[in-house]
Order: C-alpha cells, then sequence, then structure tokens
C-alpha cells in the first residue's frame, strides 16, 4: 500500500502534447478572420501603414500567448478512484472524474489531429455540460488508448469492489504482491499505478469474463450500406456551398463561361437537376465511406469499443450496462432491402450523437446478434398499435400545411398554384405508413416503441433507465380518448427523449402504471 | 400506503392567479404598445391603416384572454403530487401533460423567487433530473422549501443501470 500513498502525496503531472498550444492558437486565428479581413483590405488601400494596424498582430500575440498560458496551466493527475483536471489562467479550476461515474470514454481524432499524430479524450459523465467535462484536447494516440485502457480497468475492478467485500480483499493482497515488482517497472510506465491494476485486471478476466467479440465490417458492406444511405442534410449543405464557392470566388469570366457550357450540354434544367442529384449521392456515399470505412467493434461482455472512420478517426468506450437505448433505424431503401442500421444511446456531451453499433446489419440476423451483444435488452415483437381512430391526427399536420402551401401558391401564381395539392400524393402515403408503423410493446422491465418519420424506428428502453414518463393530449385527443407518451433517458446535454404520435388512451395508461414504483410496490405486497 | 396512493393532487397557491396576471398584463401590453406605436405612425405618414386596426383588435383579444381568462385556467390546470417513490405533475392549458418523475432520478432540488413572484410572496421549486428541470412555480416561500427539504430526503440518486 506504500506505493499508493506515494503516488497520492507527490503525484504525476500530466500534461497535453505541444501541439495543443498551435490547435487553441488556430481556434483564435479563426474567430479573427473578419478582423484579419478588414485589416488587410485596409492595408491594401491605405498608402502607408498606420499605427491601427498593430491591432491586428498584437491580437495574434495576445491569442498566442493566452493558449500557450491555457496549455502550461493544464494539467491531469491519474488517481486510484479519479482523474482530477486542472486548468485556468486566471480562474483556477480542478475537476474530479470519478471512474466509477464515467458513463463513455471517446477517442477523437480528427483531420488535423491526425496529421499531428495527436488524439482528443472525452470522458462523459451524465448531467455533463455542453462542452463535455473532461475533454484533454492534444494527447498523443499511445497516451489516449493506455488512458482509454486504465480507465476502463479502473472502473471495472470499482465495480468489482462493490461486488464483493471477499474480492476486494483479495485484490488488495494481490496488489501487495505485486507492488515490489512494479516499483521496477515503474519508469518504464507511463501511467504508473496502471500496471498493478492492469494484472488485476487480467487476474479477473480469467476467472469470470467471457470470450471477446470483434467484429469488423467488411469493405463490400460499407460500400453497400453507403449506397443506400442519403444524407439529405449533407447534400444540401453541399450544394449550397458549391454555388457560394462559385459565386465568391470563381472570376466572372469563368463563372460565366461554366454556367454557358453546362447550359450548352443541358439544353432545360431538368437535366441539371438529375445531375445534381446523382452527384450529391454519389458525394454522400464517400462521404459516408470516409466516416464509417474501418468500422470494428469489440466487446467482452463487459466493456464495448467501437472505432471506425478513414480520415477522421472515432473510437467510443463504454460500458455494456450503461446504454440507455438502442434505435434500430431502417431507412425506406433499406427496409425494401432488408437491412437496418443499429445506434445506441450513451451518455454523451454531443448533442444529438448515437453510438453506431453497427451501420449496416441484415434483418433476419438482428435479432439474435442484439441479444449477444446488448443482453440486458429482449427482443420483442409489436403488441399495441395506433387504433384505427388515431389517423386524423397524422394526417392533420399534412392538410394544414399542404392547405397553406396551395393556397399561396395559387394566390401568387394563380390557376397553376393548384399543381402544389400533387405534395398530397407524397404525404399521404407518408402519413398513412407513420400511423400504420406506430405502436409500442411493454413487457417485463421494457418499453419498446415502434415510430416512423421517413425511417422506420424502434427504440428499445429500459424501465431502471427512464428518467422521466409523459403521457399528454390536447382536449380533442381526450374526448376521443386518444394520448400520446414519451420517454426520457438520459443522453446528451438535456436528456434524450423518444415519443409517439398518438394512441389509445387506455394502452398508455397501462404503460403509466407499469412505470409507476409505488404501485409496483403494492403489488408485491 | 394505500392511503399514499389516493393522495389528492396538490394546487398552487391562489395568489399564483395574479402573479398569471400580472405576467400577461406585461406581455400583452407590450403587443399592444406595439400596435398603438404602428398605428400612430401610420396615421402620420398615411401608411396602410388596416394592419394596424387589425394588430390593435388583436391586441386587445389577446389582453381579454390573458389576463381575464387564461390565467384562471392556467391555475386549474396545474397540479402536483409527491408520493414516496415518485412524484408527479399535471399542467397544460391546451396540451395536458402528465408526468412521472421517480425519486431515483431526482439530482438535487432548488428554490428561486424572483421579483414578481416574491412581491406575492411566492417562491419556486425546481427539480433537476438528468434529463431536464422540472418547476413547481407558485407556493408560498415557506412550503417551497418545506417540498424542497421533503423531495430531498426521499430523493437518492442510485446507479440502477446494472
Amino acid at each position: 500500500m506504500n506505493d499508493h500513498e506515494r503516488v497520492k502525496q507527490s503525484p504525476t503531472r500530466y500534461k497535453l502534447h505541444p501541439a495543443q498550444i498551435l490547435l487553441s492558437w488556430l481556434e483564435v486565428i479563426k474567430a479573427l478572420i473578419p478582423l484579419i479581413i478588414i485589416v488587410s483590405l485596409d492595408i491594401r488601400d491605405a498608402a502607408q501603414l498606420e499605427w491601427y494596424h498593430a491591432i491586428l498582430p498584437g491580437f495574434l500575440l495576445l491569442g498566442l500567448m493566452t493558449s500557450y498560458l491555457s496549455w502550461q496551466r493544464f494539467y491531469y493527475v491519474l488517481e486510484h478512484d479519479r482523474v482530477r483536471i486542472h486548468k485556468g489562467i486566471l480562474f483556477r479550476e480542478e475537476r474530479n472524474l470519478y471512474y466509477s461515474r464515467i458513463h463513455s470514454v471517446n477517442v477523437e481524432q480528427p483531420l488535423l489531429h491526425r496529421l499531428l499524430g495527436i488524439a482528443r479524450i472525452k470522458i462523459e459523465m451524465p448531467g455533463g455540460k455542453s462542452e463535455g467535462d473532461g475533454v484533454l484536447k492534444a494527447i498523443t494516440l499511445a497516451t489516449a488508448n493506455e488512458l482509454e485502457r486504465w480507465i476502463r480497468s479502473q472502473s471495472s475492478s470499482m465495480k468489482q469492489k462493490q461486488d464483493g467485500q471477499v474480492r476486494q480483499e483479495l485484490s488488495q493482497e494481490q496488489s501487495n504482491d505485486v507492488s515490489p515488482s512494479h516499483l521496477a517497472s515503474e519508469q518504464s510506465a507511463i501511467l504508473s499505478p496502471d500496471v498493478m491494476d492492469n494484472k488485476r485486471e487480467r487476474e479477473y478476466d480469467n476467472t469470470d469474463q467471457t470470450t471477446a467479440y470483434t467484429y469488423k465490417l467488411p469493405f463490400s458492406e460499407v460500400l453497400f450500406a453507403s449506397i443506400t444511405t442519403v444524407n439529405i442534410g449533407l447534400v444540401i449543405t453541399f450544394i449550397l456551398g458549391v454555388i457560394s464557392f462559385a459565386d465568391d470566388i470563381l472570376p466572372a469570366s469563368l463563372y460565366d463561361r461554366i454556367l454557358s457550357v453546362v447550359q450548352m450540354i443541358f439544353p432545360t434544367w431538368w437535366g441539371i437537376v438529375i445531375v445534381g442529384v446523382i452527384a450529391a449521392w454519389a458525394l454522400s456515399t464517400v462521404l459516408y465511406m470516409l466516416k464509417y470505412g474501418g468500422f470494428q467493434l469489440e466487446s467482452d461482455g463487459n466493456q464495448m469499443s467501437i472505432s471506425y472512420g478513414l480520415l477522421e478517426k472515432k473510437k467510443h468506450v463504454f460500458r455494456i450496462k450503461r446504454v440507455q437505448a438502442i434505435v434500430v433505424k431502417e431507412g425506406v431503401l433499406r427496409q425494401v432491402l432488408g437491412y437496418a442500421e443499429v445506434g445506441l444511446h450513451v451518455v454523451s456531451s454531443n448533442k444529438n450523437e448515437t453510438v453506431i453499433l453497427h451501420p449496416f446489419i441484415r434483418k433476419q440476423l438482428l435479432q439474435s446478434w442484439l441479444i449477444e451483444m446488448v443482453p440486458q435488452f429482449n427482443w420483442v415483437e409489436r403488441e399495441k398499435r395506433s387504433p384505427k381512430r388515431a389517423i386524423w391526427s397524422f394526417f392533420k399536420w399534412d392538410i394544414l400545411i399542404n392547405g397553406l402551401l396551395t393556397a399561396a401558391a395559387v394566390w401568387y401564381f394563380g390557376m397553376v398554384g393548384w399543381w402544389v395539392l400533387l405534395l398530397f400524393v407524397i404525404t399521404v402515403p407518408l402519413s398513412y405508413a407513420a400511423h400504420y408503423d406506430e405502436g409500442f410493446t411493454c413487457r417485463d422491465e421494457q418499453l419498446t416503441i415502434w415510430k416512423r418519420d421517413l425511417a422506420r424506428y424502434t427504440i428499445f428502453a429500459r424501465r431502471k433507465q427512464m428518467v422521466t414518463f409523459q403521457k399528454s393530449s390536447t382536449p380533442i385527443q381526450k374526448k376521443m380518448r386518444l394520448q400520446r407518451m414519451k420517454v426520457k433517458l438520459m443522453g446528451d446535454v438535456g436528456g434524450t427523449s423518444f415519443s409517439t404520435q398518438c394512441l389509445d388512451e387506455q394502452d398508455v395508461e397501462e404503460v403509466w402504471n407499469w412505470s409507476r414504483r409505488d404501485q409496483r410496490a403494492k403489488q408485491q405486497n | 400506503m394505500i392511503e399514499r396512493e389516493n393522495q389528492p393532487m396538490r394546487m398552487l397557491h391562489e395568489k399564483m392567479l395574479d402573479v398569471f396576471r400580472w405576467r400577461s398584463i406585461f406581455s400583452t401590453s407590450l403587443i399592444l404598445l406595439g400596435a398603438i406605436v404602428y398605428f400612430v405612425c401610420a396615421y402620420m405618414w398615411s401608411w396602410l391603416l388596416w394592419p394596424a386596426i387589425t394588430a390593435c383588435i388583436g391586441a386587445v383579444l389577446l389582453f381579454v384572454l390573458y389576463v381575464f381568462i387564461w390565467p384562471r385556467l392556467e391555475y386549474q390546470y396545474f397540479s402536483f403530487v409527491v408520493h414516496e417513490e415518485e412524484m408527479e405533475i399535471k399542467q397544460g392549458v391546451w396540451f395536458r401533460s402528465h408526468v412521472l418523475i421517480p425519486m431515483t432520478k431526482v439530482q438535487h432540488v432548488e428554490t428561486e423567487t424572483g421579483p414578481l413572484l416574491r412581491k406575492f410572496g411566492l417562491a419556486s421549486t425546481m427539480i433537476v433530473t438528468a434529463a431536464g428541470t422540472h418547476k413547481i412555480s407558485g407556493l408560498l416561500q415557506k412550503e417551497a422549501d418545506d417540498l424542497k427539504s421533503y423531495i430531498g430526503t426521499l430523493a437518492r440518486v442510485v446507479d440502477t443501470d446494472e
């Protein structure tokens, strides 16, 4: 035990990689871009340099200085039960991240980080702030991986301590035995108490852990998956980007020439649209492949590690028991082909980020595979569905929005505007499908929700992890004995929620009673 | 235990009606003010008058609705109850929602009071969970404090993931 005490008294302070100075300086420069443009334009126009031109270099220098100081002040310490992070230039801050409270650890390598050979590690805790409570913005990849392993081993050894007193005593004996050899090897180890605990962990591995599972997604499947996904948001931003790029950067003569060539090849705008759509699709395919290429999943029955990315690399590590919800998503095209994407919700500071458990799995294999990967969830069939009388509530927005659009079009374009009514041809089947696919199953400890917007979703959530349960209705719905429900779970900032559109009141009431604790206590008595 | 089950829903304090009214007076009088300013401008520079007239009528209607009718409804449709294992909050005039919060998921409880609430001797109790904050606004300051400490003793965040 001497060892631990010594570590406590003079803890090793680890610093970030010096490249962090550059990275945070780049952020300052990025924020200063408008100023840089203004000043450089002014310098170009002015006959000579004026005193106020010194403002810009002054700011840049100040930025460099603060970047240096914040790097200088930042350090983290690994203790046996927590990571301690110290930072702040004027206001010193100390943050304690207890291993037992850590929900997931992400190792990320954005492009710039990768070029510099460094990585960013994010330690996710529940109730964190938007920036993430424990982010080490730049450490070498080797250190990042080592740190991730260290946190993993610590949090599982913490858990095992909770498991039983006997084990704790046992492990202490072991650590006593191990410490002399540990002293010798300390210099070589970057994280000093690491070796000892790793050994302890390994011994447990042998005794009570199942065999490790590794899954790599073959390239052909990634390709197939990427072809069947069209990321509309991405495509729109790309097209807008191209247009504004062409408008701003290209010289006017060149722009005109390109435009005339394009018009020569495609005399009608239909051609341009078709080519545009194909280009956008190809682009979305390439981007998808860059994002999910090299997808790999490792699981030892307790911890799971998922990594992917060709240019920007990402790796999520989390405890399987801490998965808050599973979301199976079937896009229209994929549903036809019989494939689905499986996402997980774990606590994270990134808004709307789901961890992808499998980007592209055959629907038939899904059931057995899910049970193997996340055994605390059960596969169920849909038992309750949205009643027939609820269908109006799926159509009401269509009717309202299409009606308004048509009215506007008729008012603006005259008779031609009536063609907007054709929108109903698209929206009616969609809303009908949304009604058809909606439903839930509430059995044992698990609530499973089916719903659809464009894609069909199957959401698995467990009662123990529900933070709140809400039922709601408008007076009209109430009269028709309809209700909607909403489940909130721990997830990203402000929680993750899943809701249904319209269900039978009695069915929702059943779920409500199921989610009540008092009720259960009463039944047990 | 069974008695607790049948525990009636608690309402907010009566004075909250006045707070709702004052809030509505502040916000709708702003709209009314805007409408009047437009009206004067329109009169002076001979802009179109009908937007001003509709805006004025609309603002007056909103004023009547939100000062004389809505607060009563809002008050009526807000209720809550604290059980040993969970608490419920009912709210909403048009979208009526009913939330169930298990005590094990309550992270902490706060009380807060703003200038308007303070004028009527009221306060809010805020129940913070990992997935958002629920607010019970409009209890006497002492009641709010009592509620806070009561929930505080019931809440015990345990890690139920395992």
